[in-house]
């Protein structure tokens, strides 16, 4: 029987008052009250579903009826919280930009780290005592792992909180990883002077099936959706490709990574979509993310300021400049 | 592996000049999907896109449909309704038809299984397993069940009274 995922609507959360909205010395404290808020909305919604005081085998269950117009017996379960990136921070108590499975250094996110060798999971447990207890080591302990004091209402439910969030391909490779590599491509163009080139391409992508034509070059487009994205993960590796034809020699390790950059992400990409998996094609997956990591330094530039930028160009033209003088006095010597 | 690196060595000269890194979370998530697909399964069931889709496909085209009145949200889950049911008539009668195909072949291999092939009346159609299990409460349409309820939830006005509902069928 195929799954068809029906959503039912069970609650609107609060939009709560946006920092920009407030003057900056309070800040803080209006982010204290948006948590306390949240959670006590949420709170009130989930508090059925799994405030039981003795979870015993038998109870929790209880006969529902389902659209179909048949009593299903069920045991409602908190599995999985889809959402965007800052309401997971919100939703964990966490500071932002840290990462909500493991606790990994922010500074060794970018790290490519093989999968015997995973940082320890967030442990919810642990903070919800630190977060009981008042002594101020408590909340020393806490900065230390990035997490705000308070109560979370998930931290009081039976299920594992760093697990509640699920890999969300929409958020996470389409609008998040492609964008960024979409960023890092036309940087790299720009910078090799094949920008030209590469819209000119970009632009003569023909429609086919479930795929429009293009009528506007990447700096253009002022926002992508998913779809956008998904259609260009499909020609993206072959406008690349394309617009770094015809390299002098010096140029060509430096293009041979940008594609090979490029391609290690899209395989990723495309493996991530898979419906079924076994365990090549898992290792196929961890492969092309290895060698996404091995290659995207060559991508970095688009990672800097715009100041950052200008400084590397002129460094790179000297860097050029000397390379040559170089090679001149070897081939003369 | 690192022969490359020496050839590219005033690139990685630059970057290391240059104040950035990757260091955004996005790109860490990445390193646990394989484990999280060991765990959990195939990552598709798990894209917001769906859901996303569902903002505009249940509530906008409902909303559009309805009057605009304060009273637009049973209009919205009603509109919402008849598509569905118009969906579960299709694979029905897909179905049946799909049955007659099969018992009208197996009849050339197997005569005996002529009287399978035989017309049913519209009666039996309704009651076939398509529309659901068998464990249907009463006797009632679903139909009629899912009005009582709806009728039921609309008469409590407090949100509390109607997970009490819910658990109150057990």
């Amino acid at each position: 029987m195929p799954s068809t995922h029906s959503v039912v609507m069970v609650a609107l959360l609060p939009i709560l008052i946006k920092n920009r909205n407030i003057p900056q010395k309070r800040v803080d404290e209006q982010q204290q009250t948006n948590r306390e808020v949240l959670n006590e909305v949420l709170w009130r919604v989930l508090h059925p579903l799994t405030f039981k005081p003795n979870p015993t085998a038998e109870s929790g269950y209880f006969n529902v009826l389902c659209a179909d117009g048949n009593f299903r017996r069920c045991k409602p379960v908190l599995a999985a919280w889809l959402a965007d990136w800052p309401e997971y921070s919100d939703l964990h108590h966490l500071e932002r930009h840290v990462f909500f499975w493991c606790e990994c250094p922010k500074n060794k996110l970018g790290d490519y780290v093989p999968p015997d060798k995973q940082h320890p999971q967030e442990d919810h447990n642990l903070y919800r005592t630190l977060s009981d207890a008042n002594p101020k080591a408590a909340d020393a302990e806490l900065s230390s792992h990035h997490v705000h004091r308070g109560f979370n209402v998930f931290r009081h439910i039976p299920c594992i909180v760093s697990d509640l969030p699920k890999p969300d391909l929409l958020h996470t490779m389409q609008i998040g990883m492609l964008d960024h590599l979409q960023n890092w491509i036309f940087h790299f163009m720009n910078t090799h002077e094949r920008l030209d080139k590469y819209n000119a391409i970009w632009l003569s992508v023909p429609a086919y099936h479930n795929l429009t034509p293009k009528n506007k070059s990447y700096e253009e487009v002022s926002q992508w959706n998913g779809k956008e994205m998904k259609e260009m993960s499909r020609y993206l590796l072959g406008v690349v490709t394309q617009s770094l034809q015809g390299r002098s020699p010096a140029q060509r390790p430096i293009f041979n990574c940008a594609i090979e950059c490029t391609r290690a992400l899209l395989e990723f990409y495309m493996y991530a979509q898979y419906k079924s998996y076994d365990d090549a094609i898992l290792s196929y997956m961890e492969d092309a993310l290895h060698r996404f990591h091995t290659f995207k330094d060559i991508v970095l530039l688009g990672r800097a300021g715009k100041k950052a930028k200008a400084k590397a160009n002129a460094l790179r033209t000297e860097l050029i400049k000397k390379r040559k003088v170089d090679e001149e006095t070897n081939a003369d010597s | 592996m690192n022969a490359w690196r020496d050839h590219i060595s005033h690139e990685i000269d630059i970057s290391k000049e240059l104040d950035a890194n990757f260091n955004f979370p996005k790109i860490h998530l990445m390193s646990h999907w394989a484990k999280q697909i060991r765990r959990y399964g195939a990552l598709q069931q798990y894209s917001a896109e769906r859901h996303e889709q569902a903002h505009k496909m249940n509530l906008k085209d409902g909303w559009n449909a309805s009057n605009h009145n304060l009273n637009y949200l049973p209009q919205v889950i009603t509109f919402q309704r008849h598509i569905l049911c118009f969906e579960i008539r299709e694979l029905n009668l897909q179905a049946v038809a799909q049955r007659w195909e099969n018992s009208a072949a197996a009849c050339k291999f197997f005569p005996s299984g002529a009287d399978l092939a035989a017309p049913r009346s519209s009666q039996s159609y309704a009651k076939s397993e398509f529309m659901g299990p068998h464990n249907r409460h009463d006797g009632k349409h679903p139909d009629a069940m899912i009005k009582d309820f709806r009728a039921l939830l609309d008469n409590t006005q407090d949100a509390t009274h109607r997970v009490a509902i819910y658990s109150g069928t057990r």
